[in-house]
């Protein structure tokens, strides 16, 4: 083969700019952290890359509509904690232990009645909790004339998404809750008028049906503390998978620092040996050695 | 019967000759870096010998007329038809590199992020759906992805135009090549005519004509007086000896195409013709591969629009219902290009529906529920991709449609090198040899010089025995 020395010298300059081209792809990586650094890298990776932030930023969001929806739970368990309680008070002075004292104990049923017409229209953050939809609607309303209690709600739940297609209904429907196997507002109501009445076994009568309310609740409680689970269970599933989800991605996208550095320093050597041997090869020529 | 003075030609020949051959050494050694340079070599001969009587006498060393040039035809067909693939790549890669940087996918700060944070936006609203400062971020969500549609439709048609200009320097830049090779066609035969090499013409030609085919794809052939004569598409002749025709580019459809005009001045339309070399490489990346990215696009606005819209303000079974209880589209458009939230909810965010039923404002949210949910409905490609997967696969495309532009281009590079490798050890000029050369003929030369002194001397000696 002959060698002309544009060949040489052609040839050695397409040598060097494909070395420097690695040493600064390589470098790249390094600075940047990041294996891809456009998307012809590795297209199938950033494939991969968008798919799991996509995850990522959805497991956060439906995080977010967790805890919203378990602070929405936290809030109603509250508010029937106290219903509940105002309650067995209520059941106490049905059980008509003290006779002689009907018609103080008449005042304290008023006083209950009041806080649990107080309580089921509590709330949270401007809205309505047992409203139904209309959470911007006073759900019970006191017909001052007759002394009847009304709902003026909606059979509306409180949705949540809470993961790809699944979704908590949360019972936001005062009726249902406060008036469902029995109202609770005539039950007081009646309790306050039979004491008033000094009516011994009409305020006995009463007490299963105060048991029936607190029942009532109790599942409502129930099936809400059920659902409170399920969240928790599934912000901690989702955790874990983002953590997980998390490693994939960085393990597509991020530079192996150790691999990225090793692949440099041999680079580095083949750079330099093709510049030692480079400047070997071009310096000399015949005329060098002609005198 | 040998003549003395015979002697003195032989030696007057041989300097001439030797000289003629360090002047060729010379022009070789000169040439070392010149591209497209071939060497050459002066062949020497011996010259007619004489017939005296009964003995015939050498008469010494000619050059032949004809320089020798050191040039292999079949590497140079080789180089040119891959110069024209080589065009062709290189053009689509620096189109498709430009459109790559504007898929900002890598960083995370793209288009895909814009539209998992405009579902997202729908998800916190379905957790207050009267909540105002939910309305507003949602607001400022759809404003940043369709401002991140609309500008990725306005910076890819940008580029799209860029290319039409890049055609039209190409176009003329042929002209120009056509104009100088018919030029030295008419040089190249002039000197050939009086018996003569031009090599020198004939380099500086196929330096043009290598030149010319990495901008497009053509057909050459040498005719029997050493013209070349150059077709392009689709055999349009575009050089024949020394006579041009024009290549020029006209607006058609929107888009600048290449046109062939006829000796009439009527032009034709080549477009569709052109097969590699740059225009090629930047017709097919405006008309195809960022056509299609552009395509895709729209399609993917156009359905996040119609899907919306269609939850979010659905006449026909009442659904989508603003907190005072009105219906609006969300967004106004249809493609990437004009996507845009409607203008009625930019000036009132209480228009945005999150309720699917007039009875149940403001805590319903089931139109919020469906609207989160279509991020991961199978809406696209006739019901097998999400939006997400249908932008993942289009970003995936651009990837890789760089990717094969990048290694076809590499690829070609290194063609192009071993040709040129080849073609060097052909043509090239090797200084160890012209060295080696330029010693021998200098022997040459002082030992005819020798001859002449000899003889000289010899003449003396006859004189002074005449005297």
């Amino acid at each position: 083969m002959r060698v002309s020395n544009a060949l040489m010298a052609d040839n050695i300059q397409s040598y060097l700019f494909k070395q420097t081209e690695g040493l600064l792809k390589t470098q790249e990586q390094i600075a940047s952290g990041k294996r891809i650094n456009r998307l012809s890298d590795d297209p199938i990776g950033i494939g991969q890359a968008i798919g799991y932030r996509n995850t990522i930023s959805n497991l956060k969001q439906f995080n977010e509509n967790i805890n919203s929806a378990q602070l929405h739970i936290d809030t109603v368990e509250e508010i029937l904690n106290a219903v509940t309680e105002l309650l067995e008070d209520a059941k106490d002075i049905a059980a008509d232990l003290h006779s002689e004292m009907r018609t103080m104990l008449a005042d304290q049923v008023v006083n209950i009645r009041d806080q649990v017409f107080q309580l089921a229209n509590s709330r949270n953050n401007g809205n309505y909790v047992f409203a139904g939809d209309l959470t911007d609607t006073q759900p019970f309303e006191l017909d001052t004339a007759t002394g009847a209690y009304s709902y003026v709600g909606d059979n509306g739940t409180k949705d949540h998404i809470i993961g790809e297609g699944l979704q908590v209904s949360i019972e936001a429907d005062g009726s249902q809750i406060f008036q469902g196997v029995a109202d609770v507002f005539d039950v007081l109501n009646n309790l306050e008028a039979e004491l008033r009445a000094n009516n011994a076994t009409g305020v006995t009568d009463q007490l299963p049906l105060l048991s029936d309310v607190v029942e009532g609740l109790n599942s409502i409680r129930a099936v809400n503390a059920g659902q409170s689970n399920r969240l928790e269970a599934t912000e901690n599933y989702n955790n874990t998978f983002k953590v997980n989800i998390s490693d994939l991605l960085s393990r597509v996208e991020d530079t192996d620092i150790v691999e990225a550095v090793i692949d440099l320093q041999l680079q580095q050597t083949a750079y330099e040996s093709t510049l030692a041997t480079a400047a070997q090869i071009i310096r000399p020529s015949l005329i060098d050695f002609l005198t | 019967m040998p003549n003395i003075s015979g002697l003195l030609y032989i030696g007057r020949n041989a300097l001439v000759t030797q000289q003629k051959a360090i002047d060729i050494t010379g022009n070789n050694i000169a040439n070392v870096n010149t591209p497209g340079y071939s060497r050459q070599r002066l062949n020497m001969e011996q010259s007619t010998p004489i017939r005296d009587q009964n003995t015939t006498m050498s008469t010494g060393v000619r050059a032949q007329q004809k320089v020798q040039r050191f040039y292999d035809q079949f590497v140079t067909n080789q180089l040119n038809s891959e110069n024209e693939d080589l065009g062709r790549w290189e053009a689509q890669k620096t189109a498709l590199e430009k459109i790559e940087v504007l898929f900002d996918e890598v960083s995370g700060y793209g288009l895909s992020e814009a539209m998992s944070g405009y579902w997202g936006a729908w998800q916190d609203l379905s957790n207050n759906p009267a909540g105002h400062v939910e309305r507003t971020n949602l607001l400022s969500a759809a404003q940043y992805l369709t401002s991140t549609f609309n500008q990725l439709s306005t910076n890819v048609s940008s580029a799209q135009s860029d290319i039409d200009a890049n055609v039209g320097n190409i176009v003329e830049d042929v002209n120009r090549l056509a104009d100088q090779i018919a030029e030295l066609n008419i040089k190249v035969s002039q000197v050939e005519v009086t018996g003569f090499n031009a090599n020198d013409y004939r380099d500086q030609r196929d330096a043009l004509v290598f030149e010319l085919s990495k901008l497009m794809d053509i057909d050459t052939f040498e005719d029997g007086d050493g013209n070349a004569t150059i077709m392009v598409g689709g055999g349009k002749p575009l050089v024949e000896s020394g006579v041009t025709w024009d290549l020029s580019t006209a607006d058609n459809g929107g888009v600048q195409e290449v046109y062939w005009e006829d000796s009439s001045g009527t032009p034709q339309n080549i477009t569709p013709q052109i097969e590699s070399g740059e225009l090629k490489g930047w017709l097919e990346a405006r008309d195809v591969v960022i056509n299609d990215y552009m395509t895709r696009l729209n399609l993917l606005a156009g359905s996040i629009i119609q899907e919306v819209n269609a939850l979010h303000n659905d006449p026909g079974t009442p659904s989508g219902f603003g907190l005072d209880g009105s219906q609006n589209d969300f967004f106004t458009g249809t493609d990437a290009g004009d996507i845009a939230v409607n203008s009625a909810i930019v000036a009132d965010v209480n228009l945005i529906a999150a309720a699917g039923d007039a009875a149940a404002l403001p805590g319903d949210n089931s139109v919020a529920i469906s609207i989160a949910n279509l991020q991961s409905g199978l809406t696209m490609s006739g019901g097998n991709a999400s939006f997400n997967d249908y932008y993942t696969s289009l970003v995936g495309d651009v990837g890789s449609d760089v990717r094969t532009a990048n290694l076809n281009y590499d690829h070609q590079t290194t063609m192009i090198q071993h040709l040129q490798n080849y073609r060097e050890e052909v043509s090239g000029v090797s200084l160890d040899e012209e060295m080696v050369n330029l010693v021998k003929f200098q022997h040459a030369y002082n030992a005819a010089a020798k001859l002449i002194t000899i003889t000289d001397e010899m003449m003396d000696t006859i004189i002074s025995i005449a005297n």
